[in-house]
């Protein structure tokens, strides 16, 4: 068995590397105000009705907005973790060191999971203000934090693989955000194809048929929806640790 | 030469790039409009060309691309990226295939299901197919259905199986299936079908059973004494409670049992929901007869409105034209008239929905004219005790009613602010009829010849000043011969002179008036300060005579000058409602608020008899606690335990029967239910022969908490003489062995109303009653389990509000800001 420690270790390194990186560059704490802005907004605008007394108390009308505004962030997060190396030119120095690829891969991804994951805590202040004026569903927003995150995890995952693609931040930027347009969509798409099986194909892959109707909404956690979520982030590792290991010769 | 080379370079890669995109092009056209036409060939064509030019121009390049060592490593990457691609899409298919249950996290457990539907399925011996028919705005109903479809498939192992068709996308197939409308499930055995209209649990195990059974259940609720009914969308009616029995395919239909000889074959169930007027013993033997073949009927009764018909229930009195009979209209919904000499009950007159509120004998003593609450006014012929017709007119709200002496004309008044007038002998209205009056009239009175009608009424107006007009019209033409607003009060009783020429008021405020009819001049006089009159008569000799609110009667001679001089027949221990003058002018008849109705002679200013109050008994009540063993109590169930959330009439029942299936889930969930205003329904100590009763539900124990209160009053105390002792039972069950027959009785017919029914387990009591009654015995007790309310239970004050605003779009941002920019600054300095 290759040595788990040495690759914990390795992880961990890269981990830690990678995630004070994010923090000594002044653009993270932007993105991260204007997340925390666009999600006081929507937050605010919500609490209004709920005020009125009319309306359920819940965290659902800001996590969907959320989820959709990872098709931005998630890209905007990751398009410079593998791409910077090769431009930069450190990414030499990386390799000759004792770490292999999917070290490499996880490691930053798992930076930027955190880093996302450092956003969402944030709104556990928006959340606790609900808790304590009013009774919301606890079941639905626990159901509904673990789905955003897991969203937040797999968009993130497909941006790592974005930017293992081009050494240009902007081309993996674009790569990224186009796809993860297009699993949001798809589902749209669906209705128009008349072939069921097809169809109903294209509704597996959609990131909202595995988030919205379940865990954002009604407090339940579906198997499919969680295997479809580390399915999407197993893959796209995978095809990302393929492709830095194809630099190696290409270069 | 390099020149051309790159040109060539570049224009296969980007031949290469048409030929794909025109392959793509072609496949997801095909895909999506599954047809393969002249398009389709052409981008065929222009991708297999792509590709041919593509290897043509430059063969070379392609060989050592294909065997080259970087494409070995290529081909590694590809493959292995392709593996992995399909490892992860075949998991993916493995867990989607295999349909597992999702984790539910709610306390409220929506998508559980009980143990009811588990028998159901595993009962389930031919194949049943669901077909939900939905289209996208549905997508949540859908998304419901198919988390409990999923269970259901798996718990009959596989001989239930679904499928969902968008009738938008796949009309055909929705036209093939027999879709009726969109947003319904369809279960389907053989030949028979049902329908689940809501994607819950009780609709579709509802649904389930019957297709299995093939039965559908009919319910007849009884109509024609003022109960509720399903059309009904008020707070007191029960439309609601009738779609959800609607949507576990149970058929609700109106049944009037005077109409009808018998019960329909078809029902399962009959329902009396809070009758007002009382059942005649014709109905009661109809009931019977169905009950003894084994039917089930439910009763739900609120406490009694009018105590009966005499005393309290006594609204109406009127003597005939010899003064030989006594006419009373009663709070039970009945016209009875009396014999004077021997006080004994002649006819019983029904067909009024609700209370009776006045009766007058027609001068030719052929006819009874009475008005009810239920907004009817109807004639009666004495000879045969039927009902002659039923007037038309404005006659909503009416409550006074008088003949013209010379019995050619009907006049009524009322709340409707109008005057009717109608030919006594056809009956039909005279054209001038109705007159509107701007305010509600309380009495009505013909003159002597019969040439002018008047009435009197008022009102008090938005600013708090009470008015009391009176009008008189002449009854040939309508004509309006005086309106004259004459006391601050409102004009509660009025009376011709013998020779027509005055006319004589008295109003609630204690005064008494006159006016001149030719000239209409008017004046009034103070008669009794502090104390309201309630009717008024006048003898031929101008002798009048008052009935007053404290339960005396005053004769007052026409030249009196004071009330002093009153001769006053008291007897009455409370308000006197109603009072009528023989004709000869020597007999009082009143009823009272003290629960009596007396008769007094006016030569000797003393009381001839008196006729205590309910001495008419209900003919349904009588019949169920005879043959069944329930007492329907007069009282009125208090709560003190609840007080502090509605009042001491709302009891909150937690309290329930342990062995009987229809409350047995609510006890054990610690369910609640909400009666409002309700009566006592006791089993007796011994049941008739092969019945057994249960009493299901109870109010809060200890008579010091809540009690049967049979004489309601201002002082709510508990009366051990008289008061049912808490815990008060409020509904019973019964069975009879032998015939197999079932009843359950209910003293609250507001519980399932629109109002109270989404309140706690209200729904649920209705639905099990339902189930038991109907011996559905599998589909008792299916909760419908609703994700509870999740609100703002405490909001915040406009000022909070600000605070929240500022800090999650303002503050909180803006530490990220300086954070950021401290961040720059520290790497600025840095270097």
């Amino acid at each position: 068995m290759p040595n788990i420690g040495r690759s914990f270790h390795n992880l961990w390194t890269v981990f830690k590397h990678e995630f004070s990186v994010y923090f000594i560059s002044p653009i993270i704490y932007w993105i991260g105000a204007g997340w925390l802005c666009l999600a006081g907004v929507f937050y605010s605008n919500s609490l209004g009705f709920y005020n009125q007394g009319t309306y359920e108390v819940s965290m659902s009308s800001l996590f969907s907005p959320m989820a959709f505004l990872t098709i931005f962030i998630a890209p905007a997060l990751t398009m410079r973790l593998l791409a910077e190396e090769v431009h930069a030119g450190t990414h030499e120095l990386l390799f000759t060191a004792p770490v292999r690829d999917w070290e490499v891969v996880v490691g930053k991804w798992l930076a930027s999971w955190a880093v996302m994951s450092s956003f969402i805590l944030v709104t556990f202040l928006h959340a606790g203000l609900l808790i304590w004026r009013g009774s919301p569903n606890i079941a639905v927003m626990i159901t509904g934090y673990i789905g955003l995150w897991l969203v937040c995890g797999a968009t993130l995952a497909i941006g790592v693989f974005a930017s293992s693609l081009s050494q240009y931040q902007l081309v993996s930027f674009m790569i990224s955000m186009g796809t993860l347009v297009l699993l949001w969509v798809a589902g749209a798409v669906s209705s128009l194809i008349s072939n069921s099986l097809l169809s109903e194909a294209i509704n597996q892959l959609t990131i909202t048929n595995h988030y919205h109707n379940t865990m954002l909404n009604l407090g339940l956690v579906d198997p499919i929806d969680v295997a479809y979520f580390v399915g999407v982030m197993a893959l796209f590792l995978f095809l990302a640790t393929q492709i830095l290991g194809t630099r190696r010769w290409r270069a | 030469m390099n020149d051309i080379r790159i040109n060539r370079n570049l224009a296969r890669w980007i031949l290469l790039g048409v030929g794909v995109v025109s392959l793509l092009v072609m496949g997801i056209a095909y895909i999506a409009t599954n047809t393969f036409d002249t398009v389709s060939y052409i981008s065929l064509g222009i991708g297999i060309l792509g590709i041919a030019s593509f290897v043509l121009l430059d063969p070379q390049a392609l060989v050592t691309g294909i065997t080259g060592r970087t494409s070995q490593y290529g081909i590694t990457t590809v493959l292995m990226s392709l593996f992995f691609t399909v490892f992860v899409v075949a998991i993916f298919i493995i867990i989607y295939s295999a349909k597992l249950d999702p984790w539910d996290l709610t306390k409220e457990q929506k998508y559980k299901l009980s143990e009811q539907t588990v028998d159901i399925l595993a009962k389930l011996e031919d194949d049943v197919h669901v077909v939900g028919f939905y289209t996208e705005q549905h997508a949540s109903q859908r998304k419901d259905a198919e988390l409990f479809l999923q269970q259901y498939e798996k718990l009959s192992n596989g001989k239930l199986t679904y499928e969902f068709v968008d009738p938008d996308r796949n009309p055909g197939m929705a036209m093939q299936l027999n879709m009726t409308r969109a947003g319904i499930l369809v279960f389907s055995q053989g030949d028979q079908t049902a329908e689940a209209s809501t994607a819950d649990e009780r609709a579709m195990s509802g649904a389930l059973v019957q297709v299995m059974s093939g039965e559908v259940r009919k319910l007849y609720m009884v109509t024609g004494h003022g109960e509720r009914s399903v059309d009904d969308f008020n707070t007191t009616g029960y439309s609601e409670i009738g779609q959800l029995l609607g949507n576990v395919n149970v058929e609700i239909e109106a049944l009037n049992l005077l109409e009808a000889e018998n019960v329909p074959e078809d029902a399962s169930l009959v329902v009396v929901a809070g009758p007002i007027a009382q059942f005649s013993p014709i109905e009661v033997e109809t009931l019977k007869s169905y009950l003894d073949a084994g039917g089930s009927a439910l009763f739900m009764f609120d406490p009694a409105t009018g105590g009966g018909q005499l005393g309290n229930g006594l609204r109406g009195i009127a003597f005939n034209r010899d003064g030989s009979r006594l006419a009373t209209a009663g709070a039970d919904g009945t016209v009875r008239t009396w014999d004077v000499g021997t006080g004994k009950q002649e006819l019983e007159l029904r067909g009024h929905t609700s209370d009776v509120l006045d009766v007058a004998y027609s001068p030719d003593g052929k006819q009874i004219a009475s008005v009810g609450r239920d907004g009817t006014v109807r004639v009666w012929d004495i000879a045969s005790g039927e009902q002659l017709k039923q007037l038309e007119g404005q006659t909503t709200g009416v409550i006074r009613i008088a003949y013209s002496p010379d019995g050619r004309m009907l006049a009524s008044v009322g709340e409707n602010q109008a005057l009717n007038v109608w030919n006594a002998k056809t009956l039909e209205p005279m054209d001038y009829s109705p007159i509107s009056v701007p305010s509600p009239l309380y009495t009505v009175q013909f003159s002597p010849d019969s040439s002018l009608v008047a009435a009197g009424g008022g009102m008090t107006s938005a600013s708090g000043s009470t008015e009391g007009p009176i009008y008189v019209w002449k009854v040939k033409t309508g004509e309006q011969e005086v309106a004259k607003t004459l006391h601050t009060s409102l004009v509660i009783d009025i009376a011709f002179s013998s020779d027509g020429e005055t006319l004589h008021t008295a109003a609630w405020d204690g005064t008494g008036g006159t006016v001149d009819i030719a000239s209409g001049d008017g004046s009034t006089e103070m008669l009794y300060p502090g104390v309201n009159i309630t009717s008024l008569a006048v003898r031929e000799d101008g002798t009048k005579v008052y009935s007053l609110a404290d339960g005396t009667v005053h004769v007052r001679e026409a030249d009196a000058k004071s009330s002093d001089e009153d001769a006053v027949l008291s007897g009455h221990t409370d308000m006197i409602w109603v009072m009528a003058l023989s004709p000869d002018g020597k007999t009082i008849a009143t009823g009272s608020r003290d629960g009596t109705a007396r008769l007094w002679s006016l030569e000797r200013l003393a009381s001839i008899i008196t006729v205590k109050a309910q001495d008419t008994s209900d003919a349904l009540l009588g019949y169920l606690a005879e043959e069944w063993g329930v007492r329907v109590n007069d009282d009125v169930v208090i709560d003190l335990r609840t007080q502090s959330q509605y009042d001491q009439y709302t009891p909150i029942i937690y309290t329930f029967d342990q062995t009987s299936p229809i409350v047995s889930a609510l006890s054990e969930s610690g369910n609640l239910l909400v009666f409002s205003v309700a009566r006592s329904i006791q089993p007796v100590e011994t049941p008739p022969q092969d019945i057994t009763l249960t009493a299901l539900l109870f109010s809060t124990a200890g008579s010091d908490k809540s009690w049967g209160e049979t004489e309601p009053s201002q002082i709510v105390q508990f009366n051990p003489d008289k008061d049912l002792p808490g815990p008060v039972s409020m509904g019973v069950s019964a069975e009879n062995a032998t015939t197999q027959a079932r009843v359950v009785i209910y003293g609250d017919a507001d519980f399932p109303s629109n109002g109270f029914v989404n309140q706690y387990g209200n729904s649920d009591l209705m639905m099990n009653t339902a189930n038991w009654l109907t011996e559905s015995e599998e589909l008792l007790n299916i909760p419908v389990k609703n994700i509870g309310s999740h609100m703002m239970d405490k909001p915040l004050p406009q000022s909070g509000l600000v605070v929240v605003y500022v800090t999650s779009i303002c503050l909180l941002p803006a530490v990220g800001l300086v954070a950021g920019a401290a961040v720059w600054f520290v790497r600025r300095r840095r270097r």
